[in-house]
């Protein structure tokens, strides 16, 4: 898997198959037995003999409780276990990346209500541009496939959160401070880019897109 | 006296603060005037300038439009500083222009859109007059706004400066077709409202009358009426908290319905963009905080007192102020909406915008409201600690509670300790609306993110606080309806002590995009996915309990089974977001709308429900319609899926929640990856149609009450079978709620144990056993 790559999508066919498991096993159980275990007509058995004022005698098993106890606990610690390793290529820590000869490409992203501010620094028209999109008019990033970019990301007024769908990265846009989100473009094309956190009236309009070339 | 006269004098320099401080706004620049022509220029409108609008021939704007026709329209200002400039009059003219409806575009290098407005570009800015295009809509009467801006020239915003302000329209002529009637969301929503208030007041005064229809004059209402309004009895006060609670569940229903036509596809207007964030501001703030919270009350203040066989709870008077600062801080909440000012800034409140000057005034309204409601649950949490710690029958030890009040007690005690986080945000947010304080606002060195800890610190909790009333009211339906005895009674009460734990820890998930440190995300990772097992454990045990059992089917236990699907699967959605790698593309997409109605809906509300028709006999002394229940409970339940399940694809496909409207792969998006695919707008629509379904279920259980509370059966003391002490006292239970206080019989047996260190230290030692 790479940086920035679209890590959701091994970990959901994984939590999907899991939850499948889990959805199966527990419906089965509740359907067998809301048929199974259901009163006769007419029929009105008090099976534990439950009186008003009294409290019933104890209808436990130790051993059950702490079998659907430790399945379980199983389960969520080897889901836990998987969902560890992505955290480093969704925030790969810098100082690694340089070293293992990888160069990434740093183009800040600023929110303001309600457009997005592509700022290229001193990179290369090739690597990272800016421009109109000819059919949308929206503001359009342009940067080249497979190269790692580290969009540093900071608002001028209120909280944004440039979400790019295609890779599933988003990072909340605070005014005051800087958050960084990491994409490697694996895909040529033009790639829509929204806000995910609400910032006021036009939030639904602050949209953007990011033009990947080879 | 002397103290009087003080405390007069405070209250009134308090509330001649109050009235003066709303017309100041905090700005960074410091406290500016909110009417302002524009953000540049201050001052008031001056007579001097005078805007004008007209077709670009000269002639006159005509009265109506052909729609589809391109209108060339000419507009500008005459007068003012700009005039008294002679040569090359260099920035001394601005505007802003605004259509309600058609499109405005650019014909020229001096005007530009932003925003969705057309205002002056740089080189604009030497101009006194503009021209643009105006593509006429399909129907409706188009309203203009022209703001103008008349400056000196001298490229600083100064006194001299004027500006004006002129609206104009223009009716459509009916050539493109049919004129389509307007309907304005708010006015639907007030409509709603209204009528939900005189449904409400008929039936208040029908069942009134039906008490004895002879007698009926306002003679004998008003007595009764007020004998409502200021009771302290915990049932009545549990019937004002749902007659409350309904209501406003009603009218957060119609704002999701009218949320719901708006995104049924994609460019749609039937709300405008502000309406919509009101809508659904105020939709997420009435349904949990005004819809979810009062039923949930109303069965804890009914319920926990008769379950622990108490007379009434510990504060009788305390109890009646919680409810009545409800209606005081839902009054507050909603009054922006009437005029279009409501608040807008999400339920979450997230800072620097619902600090932000461009915000409605209503969220300070808002603020002040849910303050209210802050006061409101600390005193529910004292009174009913209080009442479950000392107020027990004889022979019901702690471990000898039905699951209901444990679930209650678990509930009050996780609002009690993070409601005051929420209070400290909400007075800070308030302070920096009104007076200009700082906590959030970053030019002056405030941190946004310390009210999403804060807001959050209270809000994981929160959303727990409603669940597991729920919880409580499943297992008592479950284990009643098998006729069995709740399996793991213990366990049960340990998952719930571990769920109130856990909730105090998660929070941070609600934030793993805010910019975080890797270590506090692992933790709060770790920390969320364990919530899994002890709700896990709860609802393996609910399983358990049906086995051997005989089930008998009632309404309320198909609303339990339906429970269990809705809350497993909304279980399982949420297991989804703590793994970060997934979360980064799920957060804030339907995805996790989806998720928390399916916990909500699904299990709060789904699990009332339960509750409603399990002790409404009880309540009320009449049995419920059970052919309408299990009609509610099939459309409802239909209706519910159609409306949520399909949200999660949308989710997947990266639909954003809070957007008025979407974006669909298509004309001018069709190259751009990552908009919605065409087929999301036909599932928009289809969940509109289950909306609508869902909302209208819920008026079959409304009738089947009402006309149950007239015509049903009577009920017996125990129709169902339970064991708790509810079913002891007669249904409805006379008052105070218990003749005679009864005793507990537990049939296990209890070994002699020696008090360990918790009972000493919880225990006075001049304590003795049989005391009480």
């Amino acid at each position: 898997m790479a940086v920035g790559g679209a890590a959701y999508n091994e970990l959901f066919v994984i939590f999907w198959d899991w939850s499948v498991v889990v959805g199966v096993i527990t419906f089965g159980w509740l359907i067998h037995h809301s048929f199974v275990y259901r009163a006769k007509d007419g029929e009105n058995v008090n099976v534990d003999d439950l009186q008003v004022g009294v409290f019933p005698k104890h209808n436990h098993n130790l051993k059950l409780e702490i079998t659907w106890f430790v399945i379980p606990a199983i389960l969520i610690i080897y889901l836990t276990w998987i969902s560890i390793a992505p955290v480093s290529e969704v925030w790969p820590d810098p100082d690694k990346i340089g070293v293992e000869g990888v160069d990434y490409y740093e183009v800040g992203i600023t929110g303001q209500q309600w457009f997005w501010i592509f700022d290229c620094g001193e990179l290369d028209a090739e690597l990272c541009d800016t421009g109109i999109d000819s059919d949308t008019g929206l503001t359009t990033l342009i940067v080249k496939k497979d190269m790692i970019y580290r969009f540093n990301t900071t608002s001028n007024d209120v909280i944004h959160s440039p979400y790019f769908v295609q890779w599933g990265a988003k990072e909340d846009s605070i005014p005051g401070q800087y958050t960084a989100i990491w994409v490697t473009p694996d895909l040529t094309g033009k790639f829509f880019i929204d806000c995910a956190e609400f910032c006021g009236d036009d939030h639904a309009y602050m949209t953007a897109i990011l033009e990947v070339h080879n | 006296m002397k103290a009087n006269y003080r405390t007069i004098a405070f209250i009134g320099i308090l509330l001649a603060a109050l009235m003066f401080a709303p017309a100041l706004d905090a700005r960074p620049t410091g406290i500016a005037n909110v009417d302002t022509g524009c953000s540049c220029h201050s001052g008031t409108a001056s007579n001097d300038v005078s805007p004008f609008l007209t077709l670009a021939n000269g002639s006159e704007l005509p009265d109506t439009y052909v729609s589809g026709v391109t209108y060339n329209l000419a507009f500008g200002f005459t007068g003012g500083p700009a005039e008294d400039v002679v040569v090359d009059r260099i920035n001394t003219g601005g505007f802003n222009l605004i259509a309600s409806k058609g499109t405005l575009t650019p014909a020229d290098e001096f005007t530009q859109l932003m925003a969705g407005e057309l205002t002056h570009s740089e080189v604009g800015n030497d101009q006194q007059s503009w021209t643009v295009d105006w593509a006429a809509p399909a129907s409706g009467k188009a309203d203009f706004r022209l703001m103008v801006n008349s400056v000196n020239g001298d490229n600083q915003a100064s006194s001299d400066d004027q500006w004006a302000s002129a609206s104009y329209s223009v009716a459509s002529l009916g050539g493109g077709g049919e004129e389509l009637p307007d309907v304005n969301g708010l006015t639907v929503l007030f409509t709603g409202m209204v009528l939900v208030f005189i449904l409400l007041s008929i039936a208040v005064a029908y069942i009134f009358y039906r008490q004895n229809p002879e007698s009926f004059s306002w003679e004998t209402f008003a007595p009764w009426i007020a004998d409502w309004l200021t009771s302290t009895d915990h049932k009545r006060i549990g019937t004002l908290y749902f007659i409350a609670g309904l209501s406003f569940f009603l009218i957060g229903g119609i704002m999701a319905l009218m949320m719901r036509i708006q995104l049924s596809s994609p460019g749609n207007d039937f709300l405008t963009k502000d309406e919509y964030n009101q809508f659904f501001t105020i939709h997420g703030t009435v349904m949990i905080f005004l819809a979810a919270m009062p039923l949930i009350n109303a069965f804890a203040n009914w319920m926990v007192p008769l379950q622990i066989g108490a007379k009434d709870l510990a504060f009788p008077r305390l109890n009646a102020m919680s409810f009545w600062l409800q209606p005081v801080g839902a009054t507050l909440i909603l009054s922006g909406v009437f005029n279009g000012m409501g608040a807008d800034v999400g339920w979450t409140g997230y800072q620097p915008l619902a600090t932000w000057g461009s915000t409605h005034p209503g969220t300070t309204l808002w603020l002040a409201g849910q303050l209210m409601l802050v006061a409101s649950s600390t005193l529910t949490g004292i009174n009913f600690i209080a009442t479950i710690a000392t107020m027990r029958a004889p022979g019901m030890g702690w471990l000898q509670m039905p699951l209901f009040t444990w679930s209650i007690l678990i509930s009050v005690l996780m609002l009690f300790i993070s409601i005051p986080a929420f209070g400290v945000g909400l007075i800070q947010a308030y302070l920096d609306r009104t007076i200009a304080t700082g906590f959030y606002n970053t030019s002056a060195g405030g941190d946004p993110l310390l009210w999403s800890h804060l807001f959050w610190y209270f809000g994981h909790p929160e959303v727990y606080v409603v669940i597991v009333p729920a919880f409580g009211i499943v297992s008592e339906v479950l284990a009643t309806s098998a006729r069995r005895a709740i399996f793991g009674y213990k366990s049960m009460v340990y998952a719930m002590c571990a769920i109130g734990i856990v909730a105090f820890i998660v929070y941070g998930h609600h934030m793993l995009t805010s910019g975080m440190s890797p270590g506090l995300r692992f933790f709060m990772m770790l920390a969320t996915m364990v919530v899994a097992l002890p709700t896990g454990v709860k609802i393996f045990n609910w399983l358990k309990t049906m086995h051997g059992g005989s089930l008998v089917y009632r309404t309320h236990t198909l609303w339990s089974l339906g429970f269990l699907v809705t809350f497993t699967l909304g279980g399982i959605s949420g297991m989804f977001f703590p793994a970060i790698a997934m979360d980064t593309h799920l957060h804030e997409t339907y995805f996790v709308v989806a998720h928390f109605h399916y916990v909500l809906v699904g299990g709060t509300i789904f699990g009332l429900f339960s509750g409603i028709y399990y002790w409404y006999p009880k309540m009320t002394g009449r049995m419920l319609n059970e052919k309408l229940g299990v009609l509610h409970f099939l459309i409802a339940y239909i209706g519910y899926t159609g409306l949520f399940w399909p949200m999660h694809k949308l989710g997947l496909w990266g639909m954003t929640r809070r957007h008025h409207t979407y974006f669909i792969r298509g004309d001018e998006y069709k190259d751009i990856i990552g908009t919605l695919p065409p087929e999301a707008a036909d599932w928009n629509m289809f969940i509109t149609i289950s909306a609508f379904v869902f909302g209208l279920s819920t008026l079959i259980m409304v009738y089947n009450m009402i006309s149950s509370l007239i015509r049903g059966q009577k009920a017996p003391a125990d129709p169902w079978g339970g064991w708790s002490f509810e079913w002891l006292t007669s249904s409805p239970p006379p008052t105070p709620s218990f003749d005679e206080i009864p005793t507990l019989i537990d049939l296990n047996e209890h070994g002699e144990s020696e008090p360990n260190w918790l009972m000493r230290m919880m225990v006075p030692e001049d304590y003795e056993e049989g005391s009480k």
